[in-house]
Order: structure tokens, then C-alpha cells, then sequence
């Protein structure tokens, strides 16, 4: 094939061809790259070709992301309600605690621009078990069950006969954040949320909690009578669009069919199976050092101003993989929201999990973040410094750590 | 109908080297591979494919070069190499063919994009000016042409990054 290949005398330019051709190829493409690409081929070609085709065919994608944000939704759930002393509210916590089962109604809106476009809103029905089991039922009929403790996911969607298997590999076997929250419930102590006193929600008697969680804000009503919650409001930004998820209709320990965590995938389906690497996220300075990693390597070797607000990690996650549909209006359209992380991205972000994780584990005043400010270029700084049982440990500007004699001011 | 499956399947490797030779990172390759499929599957609808892996190594090398001339595409010439050219006091080896590596990847930014693509295809993946001809839709003097100027053009940036002949800066 290369007869022309020697035809210049050129040893020296030879060297770089040499070195770029030497270069040591990792194993490739995966599993998970070799099926996205296939689906999209697959739902390319039976299309008329135009430059949206690919965003549309890569959807099933948007479905394990938003079954991996749902889930994170329901952990904040728990976060929350953890995190406050108040009488009233403990016993809230306590009702929770003892259930086995929950089930509740999660509505996805964009308020400020809900009552002028239509297709504002999504709405899907959450089933989780205190085994790690979770079944998101959509109102467009696609169903999705998790199991959490194997990292197994099947979505299925009858319309178009189609079944996504997913297979989270090296998913963390104890204490991870993102696992089974009913667990988290029962494990973790954390902040006070305010008491924001008695009020009215939809047509009920409620005490009214609000609290501020990894960049979040939530409200949470919850009924004195029975201790449970009446509803949950959370509010994030992205990209400069204001979204706010309600969960709803809380049922604790309803009575559920023999197969409601069922992955069995109907006769007639179509089935296209990923995987998804978890990164080990066990080592909690690792985890610090691979967050801050990922958002210098994002920013032009920027660090965040805080290391535990979810937000401006989301906001470069959302701003390469988030795209809306125009309406007529020009006014973004949830319906229309297309969401495609990378599987880069998707590893990045669960570091942020063992983050959490990890300064869970520490006492209030056991660590601090000093990296506002501070760029990659500021290698003698330490940008992050926690307590060990032996002494103190720091990561500095160039994401190395060391062993600290005295914790820096 | 077209077996995707067996394409992908088939050509993924060989698409995948492609790429990571001219990129030299996972996370780039990622974001071409399903690109380069989808390329192909347009390209196939406007003409008959004869050879599925000319067509994917073609695409990919276009997809690598496009990426690389978007990645340095608002950088200097000059201090982007030099930059990279000031790290070479490495002594082993391996630094040294990974900055060679790099520099060359850098320079090629350089070319006019289709001369980059022939200059990839002979060089990097041994086609013949025959068989580049044919994918470009060029005559086989025109891509000796290309590829005479486009080496002559990376032996002078080369020269200027280093401060001396290409090869001779270890």
C-alpha cells in the first residue's frame, strides 16, 4: 500500500511521523462507544438526514442520565432531611427512617417560562426500596429499573419496542452517596435546616423547612400530624434557565406488585446494552484531587471557589451537553431538553459524590477549601487541607498532597 | 440495508488507531469515533462505498485534523511550539518521542487541511498517492504536490520551534 512511502529524503521530519505512529494506543473503543455508535447509526439511517439527527439518535443516553439524576434527586432528598435538629423535624427524619418502601410523584418544571410555552413540565412516578431498588415510571410511558447495589439498569420504552441495558461496572459496595438513600437516612448527621414555621401547601397544614445543599435550595413542607413529608421543592440554575423539581404524593410502604423492581424486557424488544466504568471512588483525597483535576482541566486551570457547590461543576457539564429545542418563541423548552453527558463527564461528576462522601466523613471544622482564587499555577499553595488521626494533610496548587506540620492560615 | 453493527465492529479498531495517532487523547477520540461513523453513513448515501475502510480511515484522519485545527486554532504559531519544545530536556525517550509526537501534531495545524489529511494518510497510515487520489478525489501528482509542499512547510516550522534541523533536537 506504500510504494511512495520513502520519497523524499527527509530522515529528520521521518523521526516526528515515527513518533506520532509509536504512539501507545490504548485498548479501544469500548463496549459502551461501540453501542452508542451503533444505535445512533441505526437511528440515522432510517432518517431523512439533517444536522439534529445525531442529538435525537443519541436520546437513550439523556434517559440513563436523567434515571442517574433522579436518583441523585432522591439522596438530596435525604440529605435534606438529615440535616436538621428540630423537633419536629427530627421526628420527620425518624418517620422516614423507619419505612422500607417510598414511593412519590417528581415533577420537573421551568417556572418562569411554564405558563407562556407549552411542554414545560415532566412527570415520573419514583418507587425506591431500602434495597437499593428504584423504578421511575415517565409520563410518556418509559419505565426504568435500577438496582443500585449491581449497578444494573434496564429502561424500556413501548413505543418504540426498545430496551436499554445498562451495566454500571465497579459501583461502590458501602457508604457511596449516591447508593440506596433510604440507607443515607439512617447514616448521616449534618447541618440544621431552617424552620421556617407553620404554613399552608396545597391545601394542607404543614411546618415549612428550607435549607441550602451543594449549591441547591430546597423547601420542604412536612405535616405534624404524621410526620411525613407533604412536599419537596428543589431549585437549580442551568444555564441561566431556573428549574425546579417538586416531589409530591409521598406514599411510605405502599403496597406494591410482586414485579415492580422487574427487569425482565418484554418479547418483541430491541435491546442495546452499555457499559458505564465507575471510577473507584474509595479514596477520598483521590476524589478531591480528580474533582479539582477535571475543573482545572475545564477552566483553563481555574479551581472553583467552593469545592462542595454542585453548581458551577454541573454548569460545565450542562454547557457541553445540554442543548434546547427552540419554539416558536425562542423561549427554551424542557420538553425539548436534550441532555448528553459524555462518559468522561459522567466519571467526573460521580467524583463529586465521593467528595461529598468524604467530607461527610470529616468532622465540621476537619477540613477546609482555599482554592478561590487560585489557578494550577500557584503550585506551592495548598488549596485543600483536611485532618487525618495523625496530623494534616494538604493538596497544593499542582493537585499533589503531602503530609502538613501545621494547618495553613 | 447496511450492517452497522459489522461495521463498527470491524472497522471500530482500525478507526480508533486512526484517531488516537493524530490526537494522542482518549478524551478527543471519544468525542470523533461516533462522528466519524456518522460522517461515513452521509457520505455513503450520496455515493456507493467500495471499500468501508478507506472511506472510515479518510473521515477519521479529516475528523483528527479538524479537531487538532480547532484545539490551537487561536494560539500562536510560534509560542505554542516553542512552548512544548521547551519541555524536551527529558532525557528518556519516551518524553522524548511524546514531545516530538506533540510538536509534530502541533505543526500540522499549520497545513491547509487537505494537505494535512494526505500528508497523515502517506505518512501515518502508508497509503500510496494512488489510493489517497482516489478518496481525496485528486490525481496522483496533485497528492505527491500536496505532500511534497505540505513536508517542506513541517521541516520550516519545525526548524523554527527547535532552532534546528527536525531530528536533530535531542
Amino acid at each position: 500500500m506504500n510504494e511512495n512511502y520513502s520519497d523524499s529524503p527527509d530522515e529528520g521530519l521521518e523521526s516526528y511521523f515515527s513518533a506520532m505512529r509509536g504512539r501507545t494506543v490504548p485498548d479501544g473503543p469500548s463496549e459502551m462507544r461501540i453501542a452508542e455508535t451503533i444505535v445512533a447509526l441505526r437511528a440515522a439511517a432510517e432518517k431523512k438526514p439533517n444536522i439534529f439527527s445525531r442529538v435525537n439518535n443519541v436520546k437513550f443516553i439523556t434517559g440513563m442520565a436523567a434515571s442517574v439524576l433522579l436518583v441523585a434527586g432522591a439522596v438530596f432528598v435525604a440529605v435534606v432531611m438529615l440535616r436538621s435538629p428540630e423537633v419536629t423535624f427530627a421526628e420527620v427524619v425518624e418517620r422516614v427512617r423507619s419505612v422500607r418502601l417510598v414511593s412519590f410523584v417528581e415533577t420537573v418544571s421551568m417556572p418562569e417560562t411554564a405558563k407562556t410555552v407549552p411542554g414545560q413540565t415532566m412527570r415520573m412516578k419514583l418507587l425506591v426500596s431500602d434495597q437499593g431498588l428504584a423504578s421511575i415510571q415517565s409520563d410518556e410511558g418509559v419505565r426504568t429499573v435500577m438496582d443500585e447495589k449491581t449497578g444494573h439498569m434496564v429502561e424500556l420504552m413501548p413505543k418504540t419496542k426498545t430496551a436499554i441495558v445498562m451495566d454500571m461496572k465497579n459501583m461502590p459496595k458501602q457508604s457511596n452517596v449516591s447508593q440506596d438513600p433510604l440507607e443515607q437516612f439512617k447514616k448521616l448527621e449534618g447541618e440544621p435546616a431552617n424552620d421556617m414555621g407553620k404554613a399552608q401547601i396545597d391545601g394542607r397544614k404543614a411546618e415549612k423547612f428550607n435549607a441550602k445543599v451543594m449549591g441547591q435550595e430546597w423547601v420542604i413542607w412536612a405535616d405534624p400530624q404524621t410526620r411525613e413529608p407533604i412536599r419537596i421543592d428543589m431549585t437549580m440554575n442551568v444555564m441561566g434557565q431556573k428549574i425546579t423539581a417538586s416531589m409530591t404524593d409521598f406514599d411510605f410502604d405502599p403496597a406494591a406488585p410482586d414485579d415492580a423492581f422487574s427487569q425482565e424486557i418484554p418479547k418483541g424488544y430491541t435491546v442495546t446494552s452499555v457499559a458505564f466504568d465507575m471510577p473507584d471512588i474509595s479514596n477520598g483525597e483521590q476524589n478531591v484531587v480528580e474533582l479539582l483535576r477535571g475543573y482545572a482541566q475545564r477552566t483553563g486551570g481555574k479551581f472553583p471557589d467552593k469545592l462542595d457547590d454542585m453548581g458551577p461543576y454541573m454548569k460545565l457539564v450542562m454547557q457541553k451537553s445540554l442543548s434546547f429545542s427552540k419554539t416558536a418563541t425562542t423561549t427554551p423548552s424542557l420538553a425539548a431538553m436534550h441532555f448528553t453527558p459524555s462518559s468522561g463527564d459522567m466519571q467526573w461528576m460521580t467524583r463529586f459524590w465521593g467528595v461529598q462522601q468524604f467530607l461527610g466523613t470529616l468532622p465540621k471544622d476537619g477540613w477546609r477549601y482555599l482554592g478561590k482564587g487560585k489557578t494550577m499555577d500557584d503550585k506551592e499553595s495548598v488549596i485543600f487541607w483536611y485532618k487525618t488521626g495523625k496530623g494534616y494533610r494538604g493538596i497544593m496548587g499542582d493537585l499533589t498532597a503531602t503530609d502538613l506540620q501545621a494547618v495553613p492560615q | 440495508m447496511t450492517d452497522w453493527e459489522s461495521i463498527v465492529r470491524g472497522h471500530g479498531p482500525t478507526v480508533w488507531r486512526t484517531l488516537f495517532r493524530l490526537l494522542g487523547r482518549r478524551a478527543d477520540i471519544d468525542e470523533c469515533f461516533q462522528e466519524t461513523f456518522l460522517s461515513a453513513l452521509e457520505m455513503s448515501r450520496r455515493q456507493k462505498v467500495v471499500c468501508w475502510s478507506a472511506l472510515l480511515q479518510t473521515v477519521a484522519t479529516r475528523k483528527a485534523v479538524d479537531r487538532l485545527r480547532r484545539k490551537y486554532r487561536d494560539r500562536e504559531e510560534s509560542v505554542v511550539i516553542e512552548a512544548m519544545a521547551s519541555g524536551m530536556s527529558d532525557p528518556s525517550r519516551a518524553a522524548e518521542e511524546a514531545e516530538r509526537a506533540g510538536l509534530l501534531e502541533q505543526a500540522m495545524t499549520r497545513l491547509p487541511a487537505r494537505q494535512a489529511e494526505a500528508i497523515c494518510l502517506h505518512a501515518l497510515s502508508g497509503w500510496s498517492y494512488q489510493e489517497i487520489g482516489q478518496q481525496l478525489g485528486m490525481s496522483s501528482s496533485a497528492v505527491g504536490t500536496s505532500i511534497h509542499r505540505g513536508k517542506q512547510r513541517l521541516r520550516e516550522l519545525l526548524e523554527v520551534s527547535l532552532g534546528t534541523e527536525p531530528g536533530g533536537a535531542s
